[in-house]
């Protein structure tokens, strides 16, 4: 099979470069005409007839169409609609546009009847764009918007519990989602044991969630990849937002550097329970501390016409410490410098350099013992990334990336006093992933059929120092360590290779619908092992050895969409089946914390997971929201596990439906909601019990063989904006947002324990731990 | 030494964790599939402390019956090296049955002898082996304030009972930690006991294996230190028994649901282990902050 991928792509290749179409290139670029950030999501039409795209991260388009007159019509969520009237006689035409805002406030009824064409037209599917300003009007947990709840709504997406933010794609793991910011690699996206993402949504300009037919630019990760890019700065004029809320306050500045060349922009935020305590009377929580905070700054920097450089980064930490007792902080750290280059009207390049960074530190003083662990990983990446505009109906995208992971699960020192003292130097775990990739877009038959078809050769280095087991595997639940390799530094050892075929086709019946398939093989080579029953901040992460094969996943894809009401109603049906190999999961029993022997805890298999997702959207007008719909199954089948029988993985859940959207009462109030119902996932419970030595212990049969009870929750907000910007022609404008989480007060558990009735030796007992509800919060927003 | 890693640190983030979110627990009685009567639950951990010895057979019941499980009587149980055998037998009395007991195998029990446990019931074999591992002796006992009684982090005065003996020479060590106050054992159920893995331990050890609650004994009482040697096994038995029941359902630090572990044959559960073990004491007189 591999075989036949080179050839194959080159022929396509070919067949379009040689093929009959005579036609001319469009190309350009979108931009905000305010603060000059270029958008992407814009749909870009070609009036009267059915061509139509929309423009990538970076703002930029292309469409094919015959040479004459013709009007361009762009149009994007809260601005103007503007139509562009060309004519083109050469082969190429380049077509740069800013859009206005056109007054349309959030808190305004949207009347504009965008068109959402981008659904039918593009090649691309399972892929969803969430735009900020709807995010916004969804009711907020404890008042903080949040892209990562907000995605959590999406079928084919699950959430990881109720108060937590960690996800998953299509029966993937938690550790399968390749999560960016600004292209860094983000590696434990939450805050607060996951109650909130780290992203905070003033400083998001874009997000976009890639859950199959996932580009070849992509890879590392095997289910999914969340694309956040950050805003870019007002290059025009200053503002200044923020919000004050119940647990944090946040504050965004941006503006100019040097009017129309150069922007920056500075948010923050902080939570601040942990300021009520110092008020405490009691000594030991004056001594508490508890909060998290973050800093995302950028800076955009036009050089030339053909040259704009961008450099952003990102710093958070999560703070917890009790009295002097026990200390637990951890946090991101992400930097990226991006130019981005046009070297002709054909070719246009993104170059960048990216480094992410992940730690915690664990620190306990418990009576005569002491405890310390500090772990840490670094990522550092460098990627280019061309853009070449072929031919008339041939865009062709390459690049290669190479990124060197150092994962430094730490060193724990441990000491009884006047007994024993202890250090556990955790072997670290070094590597090279390289990745070469080239995608080709191929319109075909006046654009009734668009193909996207690439290749993304992926390649992972062992490097050491380090350490390899080798395990004697004789007892299938307990393996032994039978010997150790020293690995020396700087030296290469074992290279893994994969070849991941990507195929996106898009056949376009008629200009409201069209039918698409893809095919995506995604290879991992970083895995993180889940300590818990949730994502947790101290689950290590370690690389491909010679005891954990790279994991791939193989998943095709199968949809139709549709549009109604002059595109008003976007709608999708999709099916999918995905193959998962040399997937791992932790024996039972298995001891992962802080364990040098990690590897001998997990065991490697298969899995597979299919299901059909349903997606209803409407972005525009006064009633705006989505509904979505899911069906799915996912297993895994694991040597030594569940004694080598199938079984279902942790997150299957057979149906999950969510209803969320906003309804603009007035100009000044906006009433949110959101639905969600979901069939219990699979847990393993308990058969029977055992007695021993005066106490019990549930005896369970098969692994995750039966369902929690089913999920469902309301959400309810207000918001109320006393002063229009536009409509009052203010500068300053702020609103207060009133938000009711889990309104009627369902019992979700998040997990359940079985253990004995507190007070009450010998008596069985089972309790959920749940999210109590309703919860109410009022945040104060503002910008000017 | 290493499971102090595992346990102070999942402790710690369990109880950070339920903190910051707050989670509320609620009891719920759930629609659970029932095996009644399904396992066999083995209790069987044979010392050389000359006592009788016995062991104990039990069916698994519903889980959320009040009661331990129904008593195995009429099962044939014998212990066997690879030249003698120790046959036990049920007690006579009704409210003892499912005990098996022998009078003579703690006198005989010797070092680094392989013993296995066969269990017949009806057409069923349960068996299990455990090798006898010597055992160091204790130098001596003593008891110390613990620090968090120091500090006044705790409120109730507890006292750390301080072991002292030389560890063993070979590696991969495993003690098991009892205590009793005027000769009735404190330490019955699983959690309470002591438990420690010489890894990474100091030729003379010297710290706190258990501890004890001031309020549970007063002047004069006789505090008795046990320590038995048992297989790496047994230990983590112990430790994951600890985690399953105390642990279960943390969404932060808990172990996701399994069974604990066991060495015997046939789908029974439980363990069977063969231990050596010494005792010291100490006099227990108020200690002054």
């Amino acid at each position: 099979m591999q075989k036949l991928i080179l050839p194959l792509f080159i022929l396509l290749l070919l067949a379009g470069k040689y093929g009959i179409a005579q036609q001319s290139v469009l190309t350009g670029t979108v931009k905000d005409a305010g603060n000059q950030e270029y958008l992407p999501g814009v749909n870009v039409l070609i009036q009267d007839s059915e061509q139509g795209t929309v423009t990538d991260k970076d703002g930029k388009f292309r469409l094919t169409l015959s040479q004459g007159a013709h009007t361009i019509v762009f149009s994007f969520i809260g601005y103007q609609r503007l139509e562009k009237t060309i004519v083109v006689e050469d082969a190429e035409y380049q077509l740069d546009v800013a859009l206005g805002n056109g007054g349309i406030s959030l808190t305004e009824v949207v009347v504009e009847a965008d068109r959402r064409r981008g659904n039918v037209e593009r090649a691309g599917m399972s892929t969803i764009r969430l735009d900020m300003e709807n995010i916004r009007n969804i009711p907020a947990f404890l008042g903080e918007v949040d892209v990562l709840r907000t995605i959590q709504l999406l079928p084919g997406v699950q959430s990881a519990g109720d108060g937590n933010t960690g996800f998953f794609v299509r029966g993937g793991n938690a550790d399968q989602n390749l999560v960016l910011l600004d292209d860094a690699v983000v590696f434990n996206a939450s805050h607060l044991f996951n109650f909130f993402s780290v992203f905070n949504a003033d400083a998001v300009k874009d997000l976009q969630l890639y859950k199959g037919g996932i580009d070849p630019e992509y890879g590392g990760r095997l289910s999914s990849v969340l694309d956040i890019q950050s805003q870019d700065g007002d290059m025009d004029q200053y503002k200044m937002n923020g919000g004050v809320g119940l647990i944090s306050s946040r504050l965004s500045l941006q503006g100019p550097i040097q009017r129309g060349r150069s922007a920056f922009l500075v948010t923050g935020r902080r939570t601040y329970a942990d300021l009520f305590l110092k008020f405490s009377s009691d000594e030991n929580q004056r001594n508490t501390q508890l909060f998290f905070y973050d800093l995302n700054a950028k800076l955009n920097y036009v050089i030339d016409d053909n040259n704009r450089l961008f450099w952003s980064g990102y710093y958070g930490r999560d703070v917890t410490k009790f009295n002097e007792l026990f200390g637990f902080d951890w946090g991101n750290a992400t930097s990226s410098l991006k130019w981005n280059r046009i070297f002709t009207e054909q070719l246009f390049a993104n170059f960048s350099f990216l480094y992410s960074n992940y730690q915690f530190n664990i620190s306990g003083d418990i009576g005569p013992a002491k405890f310390r662990w500090n772990s840490a990983l670094h990522n550092l990446k460098l990627k280019a990334s061309f853009t070449l505009l072929a031919t008339d109906n041939n865009t062709l995208s390459f690049g290669a990336e190479s990124i060197y992971h150092q994962l430094d699960p730490g060193i724990i020192r441990a000491s009884i006093e006047e007994a024993a003292a202890t250090e556990l130097e955790l072997s670290p775990n070094n590597g090279l992933e390289h990745g070469a990739f080239i995608n080709n877009e191929h319109d075909l038959f006046n654009n009734k059929l668009l193909l996207e078809y690439g290749v993304r050769m992926a390649a992972f280095q062992v490097i050491g120092p380090g350490k390899q087991y080798t395990f004697d595997s004789s007892d299938p639940l307990r393996w032994k360590v039978q010997d150790t390799l020293e690995l020396e530094k700087g030296t290469f050892y074992d290279t893994h290779i994969a070849i991941e075929p990507r195929v996106n086709v898009r056949y376009k019946i008629n200009e409201q619908s069209s039918l698409k398939a893809s095919y995506n093989r995604m290879t991992q080579f970083v895995q993180q092992a889940q300590s818990a029953q949730s994502v947790a901040p101290y689950d290590v992460w370690y690389t491909v050895s010679n005891n954990i094969p790279p994991q791939s996943a193989d998943q095709i894809a199968l949809g139709y969409f549709r549009n109604f009401f002059s595109d008003q109603l976007e709608s999708s049906l999709e099916f999918y089946y995905k193959d998962l190999k040399n997937i791992s999961d932790v024996v039972d029993n298995g001891d992962i914390l802080g364990n040098e022997l990690l590897e001998g805890q997990l065991r490697v298999g298969k899995g597979w997971a299919y299901g059909a997702e349903f997606l209803l959207q409407k972005e525009t007008g006064p009633i705006s929201g989505f509904l979505g719909y899911t069906w799915s199954v996912s297993k895994r089948k694991i040597n030594d596990i569940n004694e080598g029988r199938a079984y279902y993985a942790p997150n299957d859940r057979r149906h999950d439906l969510s209803l969320s959207g906003s309804y603009h009462l007035t100009p000044k109030w906006n009433i949110g909601m959101s639905f969600i119902y979901a069939s219990g996932t699979a847990y393993t419970l308990p058969v029977g019990k055992m007695s021993f030595q005066g106490a019990f212990a549930p005896i369970y049969a098969e692994r995750n063989a039966s369902r929690l009870p089913d999920y469902h929750r309301l959400d309810l907000s207000v918001t109320y904006t006393p002063n229009l910007r536009d409509r009052d022609n203010r500068r300053f404008e702020s609103s207060w947002n009133f938000s009711l989480f889990n309104v009627y007060g369902r019992v979700n558990p998040i997990s359940v324990s079985f253990a004995e009735r507190d007070n009450e030796p010998g008596v069985p007992n089972s309790s959920f731990f749940y999210i109590p509800g309703p919860i109410p919060a009022i945040t104060w927003n503002f910008n000017f | 030494m290493n499971n102090m890693y595992k346990t102070t640190t999942t402790l710690l983030v369990a109880l950070a964790g339920l903190f910051i979110i707050n989670a509320c627990e609620k009891d719920v009685i759930l629609d659970l599939a029932d095996t009644e009567g399904a396992y066999v639950i083995v209790e069987a951990h044979i010392t050389n402390d000359g006592r009788r010895q016995w062991v104990k057979l039990s069916h698994s019941s519903s889980y959320y019956d009040r009661g331990f499980g129904d008593p195995v009587s009429g099962a044939e149980v014998k212990i066997e090296t690879h030249d003698e055998v120790f046959t036990f037998s049920e007690s006579l009395y009704d409210s003892l049955a499912g005990f098996y007991y022998h009078d003579e195998i703690s006198e005989i029990l010797h070092d680094s002898v392989l013993y296995t446990l066969n269990i017949t019931k009806k057409d069923q074999v349960f068996t299990a082996e455990s090798l006898l591992k010597p055992v160091p002796q204790l130098d001596s006992v003593t008891l110390k304030i613990n620090p968090f009684s120091e500090q006044g982090i705790n409120t109730d005065t507890v006292y750390d009972i301080m072991a002292h003996f030389h560890d063993l020479p070979t590696e991969d060590n495993f003690y098991l930690f009892n205590y009793y106050v005027n000769d009735t054992l404190r330490t019955e159920r699983p959690g309470q006991k002591g438990l420690v893995s010489d890894i990474n331990l100091e030729e003379y050890v010297s710290f706190a294996v258990l501890s004890i609650n001031q309020n549970r004994i007063k002047d004069g009482d006789r505090i008795t230190l046990e320590i038995s040697s048992i297989s790496g096994e047994m230990f983590e038995f112990y430790d994951v028994f600890f985690f399953q029941t105390n642990l279960s359902g943390n969404p932060f630090a808990g172990a996701p649901p399994a069974n604990i572990p066991t060495n015997l044959s046939e789908g029974a559960r439980g363990f069977f282990q063969v231990s050596a073990l010494n005792r010291k004491h100490v006099v227990y007189e108020t200690i002054p902050f």
